[in-house]
């Protein structure tokens, strides 16, 4: 009997804390509801903790501040662990339940899984998923992202390559090394049809899945090729084993990260294998000389004491910057509804964060970010800008949705 | 209330609804489901549906691993192979739903009787590891398959129709998930009533002695992964609807091992196991977000902190159930009705 009052117990607590928290969600008029669907628990819980503590801290600094024209602004962070379903149910929600205005989403299964439902549900979204797919409006009306599509920066990183060329006497050659996943596969129609036009060599495709534990095979398979240069899309946990695999096998090849490789933890996962790899990133380094990067710092300083700072805690500032100033044009037009956010995010002109990312431009038929990145080496395990500026590409629509 | 049962004859000891008084409180419940979305929120219609296609999924499981004594680690995979076919026929082939419907429980079905072959062979642990197998290499041809499966981009559901009902409104698609979760519920009681259902546990308590009185046994093995994977295809192509669009990575290992341990927690071998057990998993889940969630906003400060107490809890609750309650929620259940029934008059 006495097993049956403790299960009566833990029934009875648990409803409190159901119905507790549920009577809390009366709307009030001077908060503004965002969403965060975000990885905290799951395979890129690494990733997810620093993004979300970036959005945080943006967000209370952002507070501080008079927050969206006097109104608080309020992340509702959930944690999908990576899990599509988990990722669905949590959106059913932020949308249904909490009333957001706006989300930003993680994954890209989830994100993929949820195309239509955002469609009809009208909410904006960002997306930490920055496939070139949801940057047409005509399909994906609701989608933002902050920075430019995986596709363009692997364009930026080939176009990069092919101007700093010296040897006249042949192309350079390079390789891709990706994880079969929608993520892995995104670029390679775009980037080897890219290569091709400006006259470098593509060697054989490598892929390296996730979790990567070894990646000799295929690093030993790649190196029969010798390409001059081996373009990684991956993540920092699984990219650290290439990347010393690359080392231990004598790799002459020049690797370049993409932007869910190349972060800090790569350097310290790679136990000094990173040293002199390049990478592409549309955002600043934490700590880099740009003048919004002052209250980055000062804000990390003072709330996190102690701990490293790192580029994806930047993009989570980038995340909420933008999302702010939308919030903030949307009130002004007195319609702080998700369409109205839509049409905010729209009127995006040259939005600049202070040279955290490449100034950013919506339009209503085109919902490309920005076109442009920077190469960033890493030297004594700091990531050192090595392009001198933003790296451009033309907005032409030849690669528009691809 | 009768102060006793009394059995005379095995039809009355057979009989699904014994007492009145079960009948009348499961007609309450049938009516408290078809009123809910009268009075629930959408997002509370939507974790009814996920809990409905969970309980069918479940029902499968439940009589391949509880009553036929078959562990599988593939359940979600056959999820996939019923939730692609339904959506291929409905948006390629143009075939109307309620012909689709069955055709992706056939279809996983004949999948999961493929899979099913080794278990003649093999028991226990290495059955298992075969199901792993299934498991990967379904995933593996939904990745691949681009020009039927759309491959590592997913797949567009269209919204089956059935009359005046389209399933992208989530009120249909929820009273569609009752019914088959219902029907369900009964069809897979009567095949443990059955012939089937006995030599299913005479197969999982002693397979040579099921052998020796003559039951077939690959033919109820098969059998049985048959009917749990019809199952499974149901509730794939249930899921389809669900979440409109459909990529590899909504039928995952996890989420096959997640339906494990819902029918451990629910009680596997008993009917009711698998409501229970989806029941108590949806409600854990919801209230530790809805907790770790405020707990989040209310000090952002340690965030990550919340989020391992999630996890934590829910692995806690799940050795709590391993060690208090082996036979799961479902005997807790008989435990207390049967301490109710003799109240206060117990001894």
């Amino acid at each position: 009997m006495k097993k049956l009052t403790i299960g009566f117990a833990i029934v009875a607590i648990a409803m409190a804390l159901t119905l507790g928290p549920a009577t809390n969600n009366a709307f009030a008029a001077d908060e503004i509801k965002w969403g965060v669907l975000i990885d905290l628990s799951g395979p890129t819980s690494d990733w997810g903790k620093n993004q979300v503590k970036g959005q945080l801290d943006a967000m209370r600094w952002l507070n501080e501040r008079g927050g969206i024209n006097g109104k608080k602004l309020k992340l509702i962070v959930i944690d999908d662990g990576y899990k599509v379903p988990r990722g669905v149910a949590g959106y059913n929600r932020l949308v249904d339940s909490e009333k957001v205005l706006g989300l930003y989403v993680q994954s890209t299964g989830t994100t993929m899984t949820l195309i239509k439902k955002i469609v009809a549900d009208g909410v904006a979204t960002i997306a930490a998923s920055f496939t070139s797919k949801f940057q047409n409006p005509k399909k994906t009306p609701f989608s933002f992202f902050v920075s430019p599509s995986y596709g363009t920066m692997g364009r930026v990183a080939l176009k990069w390559i092919k101007d700093n060329w010296k040897d006249k006497s042949r192309n350079p050659k390079i390789c891709y090394l990706y994880p079969d996943n929608k993520y892995g596969r995104d670029i390679l129609n775009v980037c080897k049809d890219y290569a091709k036009k400006i006259g470098i060599d593509v060697g054989p495709d490598q892929v390296i899945n996730w979790p990567t534990k070894d990646a000799t095979v295929q690093l030993t398979n790649m190196k029969r090729y010798d390409p001059d240069f081996a373009y990684i899309t991956s993540t920092a946990m699984n990219g650290a084993v290439i990347l010393k695999n690359a080392k231990a096998l004598g790799v002459r090849t020049k690797f370049i990260s993409n932007i869910r490789n190349f972060e800090e933890t790569l350097i310290t996962l790679s136990g000094g294998a990173a040293e002199g790899t390049y990478g592409v990133h549309p955002i600043a380094p934490y700590g880099a000389p740009v003048p919004g990067m002052k209250k980055v710092v000062e804000s990390h300083d003072k709330w996190h004491p102690g701990e490293k700072g790192t580029n994806v805690y930047v993009e989570g500032w980038v995340n909420i910057l933008a999302v702010s100033e939308a919030l903030k044009t949307a009130d002004k037009a007195g319609d702080l509804t998700p369409s109205g956010i839509r049409n905010a995010f729209e009127k995006f002109k040259g939005f600049d964060t202070g040279g955290l990312a490449p100034a950013l431009t919506f339009t209503s038929t085109d919902h490309r970010a920005s076109m442009a990145a920077k190469i960033y080496e890493i030297k004594g395990g700091k990531m050192v800008d090595v392009s001198g500026g933003w790296v451009e590409l033309p907005r032409d629509m030849e690669y528009f949705g691809k | 209330m009768p102060a006793g049962l009394f059995h005379e004859n095995y039809r009355t000891d057979e009989r699904i609804f014994q007492t009145w008084f079960v009948k009348a409180w499961l007609t309450a419940f049938l009516m408290a489901c078809v009123l809910f979305p009268l009075f629930a929120s959408k997002y509370m219609i939507s974790t009814m549906i996920e809990v409905g296609i969970a309980i069918i999924a479940c029902h499968g499981l439940n009589l391949l691993t509880g009553f036929t004594g078959q562990i599988s680690l593939g359940h979600a995979a056959f999820l996939g192979v019923g939730a692609y076919t339904c959506s291929i026929l409905i948006g390629q082939a143009g075939v109307p739903f309620i012909i689709a419907l069955p055709i992706a429980g056939a279809m996983a079905a004949l999948i999961g009787m493929i899979f099913g072959i080794p278990s003649l062979r093999l028991r226990g642990l290495y059955l298992a590891m075969a199901t792993i197998a299934a498991q990967f290499i379904i995933e593996f041809t939904i990745r691949r398959w681009d020009k039927l499966t759309g491959g590592v981009e997913g797949l567009y559901v269209d919204p089956g129709t059935l009359g005046p009902f389209h399933f992208d409104h989530h009120i249909h698609l929820y009273y569609l998930t009752l019914i088959l979760a219902v029907v369900a519920t009964m069809v897979i009681k009567n095949i443990v009533r059955a012939r089937s259902g006995r030599a299913f546990v005479a197969i999982r308590d002693r397979y040579l002695a099921a052998e020796v009185i003559g039951v077939n046994l690959f033919k109820y093995r098969l059998m049985s992964f048959a009917v749990a994977s019809f199952f499974a295809g149901i509730a794939g192509a249930l899921m389809a609807q669900y979440l409109e669009v459909i990529t590899h990575e909504s039928f995952t290992i996890h989420q096959s091992i997640d339906y494990l341990a819902m029918c451990i927690i629910g009680g596997l071998g008993h009917i009711l196991g698998g409501i229970y057990g989806v029941g108590f998993w949806f409600i854990l889940e919801r209230v530790l977000e809805v907790v770790t969630t405020n707990l989040n906003s209310n000090f952002p400060d340690h965030i990550t902190w919340f989020v391992s107490i999630r996890e934590i809890v829910f692995g806690f609750v799940i050795v709590f159930f391993l060690i208090f309650e082996p036979d799961g929620l479902a005997a807790r259940w008989r435990t207390i009705r049967a301490y109710w029934k003799l109240w206060p008059f117990s001894y």
